[in-house]
């Protein structure tokens, strides 16, 4: 579990260090403060070497890295970013990106001790003697377009070898090596829905260990109307779909966004014992009326399958929900709420965590905590 | 399940730099009006706590505003009025506690950038960025409370005569046992109310004014000049002194 977590270089960070962190932890702050970017990082650090999250400038623009159709190669994503500088904290590649955490053991996590462990990112020079070397990874024989190519090398502590990461004109490969990781680790991104395929293999492990009852229970909460769900063979693939009392049962992408969020953050986290869950803008599509009991619901699931919870929101009525749902559970030790602000002075972010005693002096005075 | 929803919450607007921090509405009221008569409230903003035992909670919450950085003085005004409370203790180590347990109440990562000084004496400054300062009413040494501020400054007068009248026979006709904590503010109304009937001063929309707050716009007020009493000098250079770089 992440018990403090120190960024350097990365994105919109020169050196942000958040302390104090919770079992459930909520992130505010104004735009542009670096909400996304700190779950990305931290997402980065727990071992995910997922090339979308890094590479995503414009989440509204997703199209911008889906798989490149035209090659069918799995391992390229179109990145029209102008190369790994973006990645850095003001195009600064001179200076490498540092990843740097306290954690305590989680359960049966591969790293059982306290320790401080590190993560960097840096782009490989082509002056570099073991350059050629990395390309050598990615088999590419055209030397005109090895000419624009930029490797970054992202160096955890924990794995056996860094994952190389190519830029070659607007495409990105990863090379293919087996990395470990520090948590497992599962990112809900604000502007995409995770995607049907997912849901269904998500929903095939919290069936098999017998937690349909639970599952269906726990939807009722955004949704009352639900009576089963079973997985549907439609146009030749499995698809995660809801008994709503209509004449046929209905595919989850058919629910609204709130349904389909909260059953992505719930089956994600029932596949995660041990592990980590980012949410991007979490309150999304929830309705005020059933928010407090659906940070009961993570609550209770990040207690029970000791899930470290990281969330972003906006929205006041979220926060107060969260207060409301930890202080009633008589748990709110638990919850940490932390906003970025713009340091005027120094011109960084700088981070301000509310414990249980500055969240409880805020809500109940009803002090503007978003900044 | 009930969700609350939450009402626009209290707020440290960006420009901000001073701030006033009052037990409650009617002294918010009353120092607003006379920041306003000095022409400097627009350079103050005005916080109430609800009493001196949420004052804690005030201040962590302005230790852990987005704002906090940009506050350059923080003026603390309460009323001196209960020495018994706190082990014997007065209003100053009252607020001094109050000071130190929003200072040890947020969290360890915010220790070493945000913290409020501890004033040592009334109305002296204490410390750099933010100074604090701290105000007691009616004043540093006599328990009161604002209420006792404004009937010294209305003084003797023939309806003050008549409200210590109308005390007494409460106590020997009436057999009323007088509550002394409340008697100031139960008196300025008395008081008040007579002003009210007056014809020589009430407006209409003086008839609907009863409590102190209501009084600084009454047509008494202005016409006895009771901004440029004495009495409130103290408070005034108070307030003025929060302007200081």
């Amino acid at each position: 579990m992440y018990k403090s977590f120190r960024v350097k270089n990365f994105r919109c960070f020169k050196d942000l260090q958040i302390n104090d962190l919770g079992r459930v932890n909520l992130i505010a702050g104004k735009n542009n403060t670096g909400k996304t970017a700190l779950l990305e990082a931290m997402y980065l650090h727990t071992g995910n070497r997922d090339v979308k999250t890094l590479l995503r400038t414009d989440r509204a623009a997703h199209s911008l890295f889906a798989r490149d159709s035209v090659s069918r190669d799995p391992d390229l994503v179109s990145a029209d970013i102008g190369g790994w500088p973006i990645v850095f904290r003001d195009f600064n590649i001179a200076d490498e990106i540092d990843l740097t955490a306290d954690t305590v053991p989680m359960q049966q996590s591969l790293f059982g001790l306290n320790e401080t462990t590190s993560v960097k990112l840096s782009v490989k020079s082509s002056e570099s003697e073991d350059y050629v070397v990395a390309l050598d990874h990615f088999n590419v024989e055209d030397f005109d377009l090895l000419k624009s190519a930029a490797i970054l090398e992202i160096d955890a502590e924990y794995d056996r070898q860094p994952t190389l990461l190519l830029y070659v004109q607007g495409k990105v490969r990863a090379s293919r090596l087996r990395n470990s990781s520090l948590y497992s680790s599962e990112f809900v991104f604000a502007m995409e829905r995770i995607s049907s395929r997912r849901l269904a293999s998500l929903y095939s492990r919290v069936r098999q260990s017998n937690r349909k009852i639970w599952f269906i229970e726990t939807l009722r909460v955004v949704e009352p109307r639900i009576s089963d769900v079973d997985l549907l063979f439609v146009d030749g693939r499995l698809v995660l779909s809801a008994d709503i009392g209509l004449s046929q049962l209905l595919p989850f992408t058919s629910l609204g966004d709130g349904t389909n969020r909260f059953a992505s953050v719930i089956l994600a986290m029932s596949n995660l014992a041990h592990g980590v869950i980012f949410v991007d803008e979490i309150e999304i599509g929830l309705h005020h009326t059933i928010q407090q009991e659906a940070w009961k619901t993570i609550g209770d699931l990040a207690q029970e399958l000791n899930v470290q919870v990281f969330a972003t929101t906006h929205s006041l009525e979220f926060v107060q929900a969260a207060y409301d749902a930890f202080s009633e559970g008589n748990r709110l030790d638990q919850f940490r709420y932390h906003r970025l602000d713009h340091h005027p002075e120094f011109g960084d972010i700088e981070v301000v965590t509310y414990n249980e005693s500055g969240i409880e002096a805020a809500m109940t005075t009803n002090w503007e905590i978003r900044g | 399940m009930t969700s609350r929803i939450p009402e626009a919450g209290v707020r440290i607007p960006a420009d901000v730099t001073r701030i006033v921090v009052l037990e409650g509405p009617e002294d918010k009221t009353f120092f607003s009006a006379l920041a306003e008569q000095l022409g400097i409230n627009d350079q103050l903003h005005f916080i109430t706590c609800n009493g001196k035992d949420c004052l804690g909670s005030t201040l962590e919450n302005i230790l852990n505003d987005g704002n906090f950085h940009g506050i350059q003085q923080i003026g603390i005004i309460c009323d001196n009025d209960f020495p018994d409370s706190r082990d014997g203790r007065g209003a100053l180590e009252t607020v001094q506690d109050e000071i130190d347990e929003a200072n040890n109440a947020i969290d360890e990562s915010l220790k070493t950038t945000r913290k409020l000084p501890r004033p040592r004496k009334p109305r002296e400054t204490e410390g750099t960025k933010p100074k604090v300062s701290v105000l007691l009413l009616p004043d540093d040494h006599r328990d009161g409370m604002l209420e006792n501020l404004v009937l010294d400054a209305i003084g003797e007068d023939n309806i003050t005569n008549c409200v210590d009248a109308y005390y007494a026979c409460l106590e020997s006709q009436a057999q009323v046992k007088l509550q002394k904590a409340r008697e100031p503010r139960s008196r300025l109304s008395v008081y008040i109310s007579g002003k009210i009937v007056d014809k020589t001063y009430a407006t209409n929309d003086d008839s609907r004014r009863w409590f102190l707050t209501q009084a600084v716009d009454m047509k008494w007020w202005k016409d006895e000049k009771m901004w440029d009493k004495p009495q409130f000098k103290p408070a005034k250079a108070f307030l003025r002194q929060l302007l200081k770089p």
